[in-house]
């Protein structure tokens, strides 16, 4: 393994071929990156993130630069308590206030670079983005085709009733 | 031409109006590329496009009641979540977690009477074994013991009483019960018993727990407002009322008897009730005050 790195701060590479220098800490949010970087020690070249583009990469060290200094999980924590809440904090829900195809591309990236609170939030803000909708509105808000059959369709109604109960 | 030829051919989905038998949508799916390209403002969330994995960890935030109402929306997503039942188990407001609070050695099955009668509105909660644990099989509305937040027990009321939301003009009372002076708002519907089976059930607006109509039923109100509903619980009413009415006077006494039922409603400290008191609306608070 390659001796502990002092760098201060490393050069990400979007797949648009666009530079971008952050600072070590901010990049280390990334899980991926970390282990990178630890494994390779100093890193002088960019590190390309091939499954990002220059706006989504920009929007996800806008993310790491605001969570910083947030303690980072344990890598094995068990994590039923995170995945039990869907409130998210004021400044990440500012964050996630962009269009559908950004949301799309943020939980993606926030995947590939292993940033579990950023994929969180990501997942929590489509969870409530279903919430309190009916199943013609989740069809509108994801592009679904009703594709039930009409004994499906039934099978569904006798679901939602009451009648076996006292 | 053969015909089986025709559908073979590449892009056969952007011709033919009627896409293949394809349970999954794949043909959907890259029309959902293709307009993609072709306009980069989507008005929706490509959630299909996401890989499987991610999809499940959206449905991990999600509460039992939305995942019933995702499981309705297409037959993939059914199937998703009928696959994985660890989900649906480990959901808010599912069945099951009520069952947790007490220890399997205290409990025992049912006996026949009390087949379907163990839910949070029962006498016997947490004493009995459910058989509505999650099988793996379909989820159905049984499985829902509580609801996460106002929009979803708008909803549910919506769906499952029809007749009680949309029929009836809601309105606002102020002191419905006449005294005291300072009660918050208390949304009423006016309904006939036979309308809304006993058999049916709603959610409180302030508990968001999923009960047996009979709980929303006002009968001191009876005589102003002919079979009136409260959109809150009388278990949920005689809490707020406890801070402000005497309970030696008659006309709240019948109170009394509401407190018996439904899971912690014993509690007077809830703590959403003073800014329900300020804005007429429930804190956004998980759960109501069951603290789970």
């Amino acid at each position: 393994m390659a001796t502990p790195s002092t760098q201060a701060t490393v050069k990400l590479q979007s797949n648009d071929n666009v530079v971008i220098e952050v600072e070590r800490a901010i990049a280390e949010r990334s899980v991926l990156i970390k282990n990178m970087l630890e494994d390779c020690g100093e890193v002088t070249d960019a590190i390309p993130i091939s499954n990002v583009n220059e706006s989504i990469l920009r929007k996800v060290i806008e993310w790491c630069e605001h969570h910083k200094n947030d303690p980072v999980a344990a890598e094995n924590e068990n994590d039923d308590s995170r995945k039990k809440t869907t409130d998210i904090d004021e400044w990440d829900q500012k964050f996630m206030n962009v269009d559908q195809e950004m949301l799309f591309e943020i939980i993606l990236a926030a995947n590939f670079l292993d940033i579990k609170p950023l994929l969180d939030t990501g997942c929590k803000t489509v969870a409530n983005m279903i919430k309190g909708k009916s199943p013609e509105e989740i069809r509108k808000l994801f592009n679904i085709q009703n594709d039930f059959t009409p004994e499906e369709e039934e099978q569904i109604r006798r679901e939602n009733e009451w009648a076996e109960d006292r | 031409m053969d015909r089986t030829e025709i559908f073979r051919r590449p892009g056969h989905y952007l011709i033919n109006k009627k896409p293949l038998l394809n349970r999954y949508k794949k043909s959907q799916r890259v029309l959902l590329h293709f307009d993609k390209q072709q306009s980069k403002g989507m008005s929706f969330f490509p959630l299909l496009d996401l890989p499987i994995e991610l999809r499940l960890e959206i449905y991990r935030h999600c509460s039992a009641y939305t995942i019933l109402q995702l499981s309705h929306s297409s037959r993939q997503l059914r199937f998703e979540i009928q696959s994985y039942p660890q989900i649906v188990g480990q959901s808010f407001g599912y069945f099951a977690l009520w069952f947790k609070r007490i220890s399997r050695s205290l409990a025992r099955p049912p006996t026949d009477s009390e087949y379907g009668t163990v839910g949070p509105w029962s006498w016997n909660f947490g004493k009995v074994h459910d058989r509505l644990s999650y099988d793996g099989q379909d989820l159905t509305i049984r499985h829902i013991s509580a609801l996460e937040d106002l929009l979803e027990v708008r909803l549910y009321n919506k769906q499952h009483s029809l007749d009680f939301m949309q029929a009836y003009t809601v309105i606002r009372v102020h002191n419905s019960l006449r005294r005291p002076v300072n009660t918050p708002k208390i949304k009423l519907a006016q309904a006939n018993s036979d309308r809304l089976p006993s058999r049916q059930r709603l959610v409180c607006e302030l508990c968001f727990v999923v009960k047996l109509t009979s709980f929303f039923h006002s009968n001191s109100t009876e005589s102003l407002y002919c079979g009136s509903y409260s959109a809150i619980c009388n278990t949920c009413v005689a809490i707020l009322l406890l801070r402000h009415v005497n309970w030696e006077e008659p006309e709240v006494s019948w109170l009394a008897l509401e407190l018996r039922a439904s899971h912690k409603h014993g509690e007077l400290d809830y703590p959403g009730y003073e800014s329900y008191c300020k804005t007429g609306s429930p804190a956004k608070e998980k759960g109501g005050n069951l603290g789970i």
